[in-house]
């Protein structure tokens, strides 16, 4: 009975100190990670990022989307290099230009932005729009850890019927890269066709900016 | 919903208890003396015990509850339609059910306190613990009802793991993965069982219920100390949340195991022992046990919540 007491207090010691997992570890680390990156997202100052679009066929558009200040983001769409459209959004309302035929129009909400150029984007016009996104609409479907430093999620995004595959930088909590693709029959990885293509540039936090 | 299954969880999972440590004539007994009916002094008594075990094991089946409600929150991550936010209210909701088990803890005490005092007041015939003695040797443990209370009780536990993978067959059936972190339970069993060695002869009447609910507590504090050390270490972060993650899992499996010993083992021997005269009345440790065990695994999930969903960057 000592022997069979000490041998499993030992093996257990042994087993814990070997760092092994189980399902629950992995949720609760799973679970840590995204609530710490939609903090981060959702407290980011001043960011870049750049996405673009892959269409089946015809040329692709390339996005600038930044986000300046809380409730203030610039977005440039651009096909071939030249800026077509600009969406301003920013605390006063939002406007929306046409450089190449130089017109301009206000709205009050971004529900009222009805452009299909901007609606691959309208997920990433704000921090607490992907954030909200992160926290209440997507569905986590996967992760897979590529190295010691970075992790890829996977979410399903029912509103789109999307799935979206996001990189995360793992010491900095923020995402790196997106990627969004339409969900095929039963979501086989070979049978997604890549819509969306987003990297995320990181200058300075919030609060850094206030100082 | 969950709510309400936790509601049935507690009321199903305490009459479960009730029947391994009581026969149904004694169960029967005690509702009539709490309705007022008299009865001799060593009846009376065992109804008392009754009274007392039935709020034990509300609280306690409370706890546990919260802890498997917990667990099950954890595991919708993959199928939550509301997100990480909806995990995260599942995670919170999951106290409601100790809520019950104190509420249903307190109606239980009630009819303990005014058979208490009646016994109190009672002119003292045959002494309770003559009238217990006389009775030791024939009641055998592996009644009817203990057996029956046992299998409702597992089925239950079972029924609670089980549900969540039945709503999602997608999800790779392997519940016991869920609750069993296996470093946890092996320090907990083993180390309850080093314990009632060391006590040697006083092992018949050292309460399992503390072993449990001390071991418990031990290994419950070593995952407190392995979060610390993760949080305190300069590792790449895939590593620190890893090992932070690893000894958050470590910290709800000790308590499950803790709680769940307690129940099954430790408060049906310390019950029976009372019963045959072996001992006058609970002992204070085991009752400290009890009491304070159920609230110090409620703490560790609320600090385990906290810490899952308060932003961390290395």
């Amino acid at each position: 009975m000592a022997f069979s007491s000490a041998a499993m207090i030992i093996t257990g010691g042994i087993m814990n100190l070997g760092g092994q997992r189980n399902a629950l570890a992995e949720s609760l680390s799973t679970l840590s990670i995204l609530f710490s990156v939609s903090a981060e997202i959702r407290g980011a100052g001043s960011v870049e990022c750049l996405a673009k679009v892959l269409p089946e066929n015809g040329s692709s558009l390339t996005y600038s989307v930044q986000w300046r200040s809380p409730g203030g983001t610039w977005l440039e769409v651009r096909r071939a290099n030249t800026v077509v459209k600009t969406l301003d959004l920013s605390e006063q309302g939002i406007k929306i230009a046409d450089p190449i035929e130089k017109t301009q129009i206000s709205v009050d909400n971004l529900g009222q932005v009805t452009d299909p150029l901007f609606q691959p984007v309208m997920d990433l016009l704000s921090g607490d729009i992907l954030a909200e996104k992160l926290n209440m609409r997507w569905r986590l479907k996967g992760h897979e850890l590529r190295d010691e430093r970075e992790e890829t999620f996977l979410f399903n995004n029912p509103e789109q019927g999307t799935l979206v595959d996001m990189r995360i930088d793992l010491n900095s909590r923020r995402p790196v890269t997106m990627q969004t693709y339409l969900a095929g029959p039963g979501d086989v990885g070979l049978e997604r066709r890549p819509v969306l293509s987003v990297r995320f540039f990181w200058n300075r936090r919030l609060k850094e900016d206030r100082t | 919903m969950m709510q309400a299954y936790g509601l049935f969880f507690v009321l199903l999972g305490g009459a479960a208890l009730a029947l391994i440590s009581f026969s149904l004539s004694e169960i029967g007994a005690a509702f009539k003396h709490a309705a007022g009916v008299q009865g001799s002094p060593a009846e009376v008594r065992t109804s008392c015990l009754f009274w007392e075990a039935s709020a034990r094991n509300f609280w306690m089946m409370g706890a546990l509850a919260s802890v498997m409600s917990f667990v099950n929150a954890l595991n919708s991550l993959s199928r939550s339609s509301g997100g990480i936010a909806a995990v995260a209210s599942g995670m919170a909701a999951s106290l409601v059910p100790s809520v019950y088990g104190i509420v249903l803890g307190a109606v239980s005490l009630v009819p303990e306190w005014k058979l208490k005092e009646k016994l109190r007041r009672q002119p003292s015939g045959v002494g309770p613990r003559d009238a217990a003695a006389s009775s030791r040797g024939t009641r055998a443990f592996w009644k009817m009802e203990t057996v029956t209370g046992y299998i409702l009780f597992i089925v239950l536990m079972a029924w609670t793991a089980i549900k969540p993978f039945l709503s999602a067959p997608s999800l790779p059936f392997k519940p016991w993965a869920w609750f069993f972190y296996w470093p946890a339970v092996l320090i907990i069993l083993g180390g309850t069982l080093a314990f009632v060695l060391f006590v040697g002869d006083a092992a018949g009447r050292t309460p399992l219920t503390a072993c449990f609910a001390l071991t418990a507590l031990i290994g419950s504090l070593m995952g407190v100390i392995q979060v610390l050390l993760g949080f305190a270490a300069k590792n790449a972060g895939n590593v620190a949340i890893g090992k932070i993650a690893a000894a958050m899992a470590f910290i709800i499996s000790s308590c499950f195991v803790g709680l769940a010993g307690m129940m099954l083992a430790g408060a049906p021997l310390e019950d029976r022992m009372v019963k045959t005269g072996r001992i006058d009345r609970p002992t204070t440790l085991s009752r400290v046990a009890w009491s304070v065990f159920p609230l110090v695994a409620l703490i560790f999930l609320v600090i385990t919540f906290f810490l899952v969903i308060t932003p961390v960057r290395k």
